[in-house]
């Protein structure tokens, strides 16, 4: 704390601020408070103009603006600068692995994040448009695990999925949540799953809990998260399905996709509304029965 | 063109009558799920092809489902002035043989099922009349289908027009009396009017708890909201039922008009169809006819030029047992999670988006358009005095034909084993009614009448109308352990009796699977039952233990044989 030198107005400022610090939490914030200070002054004199930037800069919502607030700087609304774009532009998937990137920050501070991280991105970049291994960069360099190791993994297989789509689906279902469900179906039925990417637009976009998408995505049975594989088999184990010896139809293709290497997605559902065809079997899209599905289940297995 | 008064209705009949009955050849494929599961779009395609080689010209129509699944895919050819024909069975390499039929005018006598004369259907407009003259030998040796006792023992109102019209031609629907209550309301009805006739019918709920719906529309309509709704209850979760999805692949408008009925009669100006998330086909049949009434003025603003407006939208459910229940359905709707709500406050009172709302299955709401237009009194009459009317029912496990049919309610089941599932009583173990919280009775019951109270006093209920049946192949413990399975995948965890009571009642089932069963675990379900039936919240958990509990009291050796030997 003594490596701060004060200007007087940089003191009286500070102090300031700290009184507008809740009581029970001003002691204990104030050693954190000073060496974030610290960090910005690098060596400087603190002026008071810097502890407003300080403020402004680095503090998270919802303090920052209340803090804003006390210092008498300009409202919150008004003092929120636009998002800080890319200085050349984006190439290839730079800038979704950047939002990726940022979705591991807690929403609180995302935005103090996407700031600071962007400059560092521009810098990187030299001028040039920010390239993906520009933020990949960014990633193993400064972020602390387990949010690396997450984000790398995410950028594995990102790119599988073209998500362009998605902002479409969103468009043609206005409204709010009484929609989602509609949307989830749409997108689904886009990619084969829910793509976690797509999960994230819509969470952005109709402005609703990323936890609350995952919820619907994994209450309904309707929707899965996981890309399926080449072929898809779904079993009915409905009742009359059962009965005609569906469940042990199942059990048999279970064992035989259990091992690896099996390029096939197992599903059961509970009527496919063809109770003739009992025990009846989907293969990619196509019903068959008795004979006609065991057959079709030996070629593909 | 756009119906601005009832009179216009007319001019669209003629010309789906037109259609039904044409001057030239109409052929008819049968493409509701179960026809598009053995190929119909195939037998189409080919058929289409056909014609133009054959140099034959003909309106090929993709018709919905008669009930036949078991005969699918179905064609029926309708050539002007001869008997209307359906030929079951027609695979791909057939069709050029229904091609030269239709050139030749012969019939082809072994995929030929039953043939037309007139189409007349117990209630209702004028019949559609095919042949004219005397029937000719090649057609009278097809049996009629009035002398066959899969349609003579059926009462087909709900599903009259299923397998008949196209599900994506209105014309087709109004042709055949479609929308022609709904004018009748509208024009020379009340609201209170169209309520009494329903309460007059003594119409039960369809889906399962057989609540009276005028009862039920009226206590909506009395409720005061800013708006109200009307939610039709697709969403038929039980899992060996398809007969829903079926009827309405086959037949939308009706469903419709029910709907637009029901809004009238309770004040709703919106109505929402949930669909089950499987039902593709019919959401995109359902979506259509949507808008088709809107575009002929059925649906909307100002319909038939009254002061009543109303629209109707499609939502498709994420895929949960559980939405079937009302009150977890308007939460689905709502884009949430499917969990009931505390009742009350009643939908009727506090609904949908927190307006009074009226809940009612669609096959409910299919009923109404009947009832405006005939009477209440007339529907009262059929079926038997507490529960009248017909049902649908779905007829699935080992029997010989699994098919869908329409009954008048106190049919008995044995007479729809044997005569619409051509099975043997005696080759009968066991049967369910209800779906999974419906008992399971055994073949000495087969007798029971199918209605509300029959059922109710077996043990059992009538659901929405399913009827599962078992042979001597069917291991009772295992079906018991079959549904606790259902039951515990579907709970939506929300109260403890059901969540943690099927979990125990699994285990439980499990013992005696491993031999290890004893008298005091069948103590322990006994008393656990008292606690689900009581504490659960909604129907779903009180009635989880009814599969296991119709074992126990109807199969009591099968349990035995598994117990451990002390």
């Amino acid at each position: 704390m003594s490596d701060i030198k004060w200007l007087p107005d940089g003191q009286k400022m500070f102090e300031k601020l700290m009184a507008a610090v809740p009581e029970p939490m001003r002691e204990p914030i104030r050693p954190k408070l000073l060496q974030m200070l610290a960090g910005k002054a690098a060596g400087q004199p603190v002026s008071g103009e810097l502890v407003k930037k300080f403020v402004d800069e680095d503090l998270p919502e919802p303090q920052r603006s209340a803090l804003m607030a006390a210092l008498g700087m300009k409202p919150a609304g008004a003092a929120a600068t636009p998002p800080p774009a890319a200085a050349a532009g984006w190439e290839g998937k730079a800038e979704m692995m950047f939002e990726r990137m940022l979705q591991e920050v807690p929403d609180m501070m995302r935005e103090v994040f996407r700031g600071k991280l962007m400059a560092i991105a521009n810098q990187k970049a030299a001028g040039g448009p920010i390239k993906e291994e520009h933020i990949t960069a960014i990633v193993k360099e400064i972020v602390p695990d387990p949010f690396k190791t997450n984000i790398l993994k995410a950028y594995a297989t990102m790119g599988d999925v073209d998500i362009s789509k998605v902002e479409d689906i969103i468009a043609k279902h206005p409204g709010g949540d009484e929609n989602l469900i509609a949307i989830l179906h749409d997108v689904q039925a886009q990619y084969g799953y829910l793509p976690r990417e797509a999960l994230i637009l819509i969470s952005q976009k109709k402005n609703i809990f990323l936890s609350k998408l995952y919820r619907l995505a994994t209450t309904y049975k309707a929707f899965t998260l996981d890309k399926p594989k080449k072929n898809v088999v779904t079993i009915c184990t409905g009742s009359g399905c059962h009965v005609c010896g569906g469940s042990e139809l199942l059990k048999k293709v279970e064992a035989a996709v259990s091992g690896d290497g099996a390029d096939v997605t197992l599903e059961k559902v509970r009527c496919l509304g063809c109770c003739d065809l009992a025990p009846a079997v989907m293969i990619n899209g196509q019903l068959y029965s008795g004979e006609e599905a065991r057959a079709k289940l030996a070629e593909i297995l | 063109m756009k119906i601005q008064k009832p009179e216009d209705l007319t001019k669209v009949k003629t010309h789906g009558s037109q259609l039904l009955v044409p001057a030239t050849v109409r052929i008819t494929v049968g493409a509701a799920t179960c026809g598009c599961a053995k190929g119909a779009l195939k037998v189409i395609e080919a058929l289409k092809h056909e014609l133009k080689k054959q140099k034959v010209k003909a309106d090929v129509v993709m018709v919905g489902c008669n009930g036949m699944c078991f005969a699918e895919p179905i064609v029926e050819v309708i050539k002007a002035g001869k008997p209307r024909i359906t030929y079951g069975h027609v695979s791909v390499d057939r069709v050029a043989d229904v091609v030269k039929s239709v050139k030749t005018g012969k019939v082809i006598e072994d995929l030929a099922l039953l043939r037309y004369d007139e189409d007349k259907p117990a209630v209702c407009q004028e019949p559609l009349l095919y042949a004219r003259g005397k029937v000719t030998a090649g057609y009278a040796k097809i049996k009629e289908y009035k002398k066959l006792d899969f349609f003579n023992k059926q009462l087909k109102l709900v599903s009259r027009n299923a397998g008949t019209i196209s599900p994506e031609r209105i014309e087709e629907y109004i042709a055949r009396g479609g929308y022609a209550a709904l004018a009748k309301a509208l024009s020379n009805m009340t609201p209170q009017d169209v309520i009494d006739e329903v309460k007059a019918s003594k119409l039960r709920g369809r889906g399962g708890a057989g609540f009276p719906t005028g009862i039920k529309w009226e206590a909506c309509r009395t409720a005061s909201g800013e708006r109200k709704y009307v939610v039709c209850n697709g969403s038929e979760g039980d899992p060996e039922i398809a007969m829903h999805r079926s009827f309405l692949e086959s037949d939308p408008h009706v469903v419709i008009e029910g709907m637009v009925l029901a809004g009238f009669a309770v004040g709703a100006q919106e109505g929402f169809i949930y669909l089950n998330d499987r039902y593709t086909l019919a959401y995109e049949r359902v979506t259509a006819a949507i808008k088709q009434a809107e575009q002929i003025g059925l649906l909307g603003e100002r319909i038939m030029g009254s002061p009543f407006s109303f629209t109707v939208k499609v939502k498709r459910g994420g895929g949960a047992y559980i939405c079937g229940e009302e009150t977890a359905l308007l939460n689905a709707l709502e884009g949430s999670f499917g969990e009931p709500r505390p009742r009350p406050p009643f939908p009727v009172q506090k609904g949908l988006f927190g307006m009074p709302t009226v809940v009612n299955n669609l096959e409910t709401l299919a009923n109404i358009p009947l009832i405006v237009l005939h009477g209440g009194k007339w529907f009262a009459k059929i079926g038997t005095s507490s529960s009248t009317g017909t049902k649908i029912v779905s007829l699935s496990g080992s029997v010989a034909q699994r098919c869908w049919v329409e009954i008048p309610m106190g049919t008995s089941v044995e007479t729809i084993v044997t005569t619409f599932g051509k099975t043997n009583p005696k080759k009968v173990k066991a049967f369910q009614t209800g779906g999974p919280s419906g008992g399971i009775l055994p073949a000495k019951a087969l007798k029971v009448k199918l209605d509300y109270d029959a059922l109710a006093k077996q043990g059992t209920l009538l659901g929405s109308g399913g009827l599962l049946v078992m042979d001597e192949s069917t291991d009772m413990v295992d079906m018991a352990r079959f549904f606790l399975d259902f039951f515990a995948e579907e709970s939506c965890g929300k109260c403890v009796p059901c969540r943690e009571g099927v979990k125990r009642l699994q285990e439980i089932v499990a013992t005696f699977l491993d031999g290890r069963g004893t008298k005091e675990h069948l103590e322990v379900v006994k008393r656990m039952n008292e606690g689900m039936r009581d504490a659960s919240f909604c129907a779903l958990g009180k009635t989880a233990a009814a599969p296991l509990l119709s074992v126990m009291q109807h199969f009591p050796r099968e349990l035995e044989k598994r117990m451990a030997q002390n």
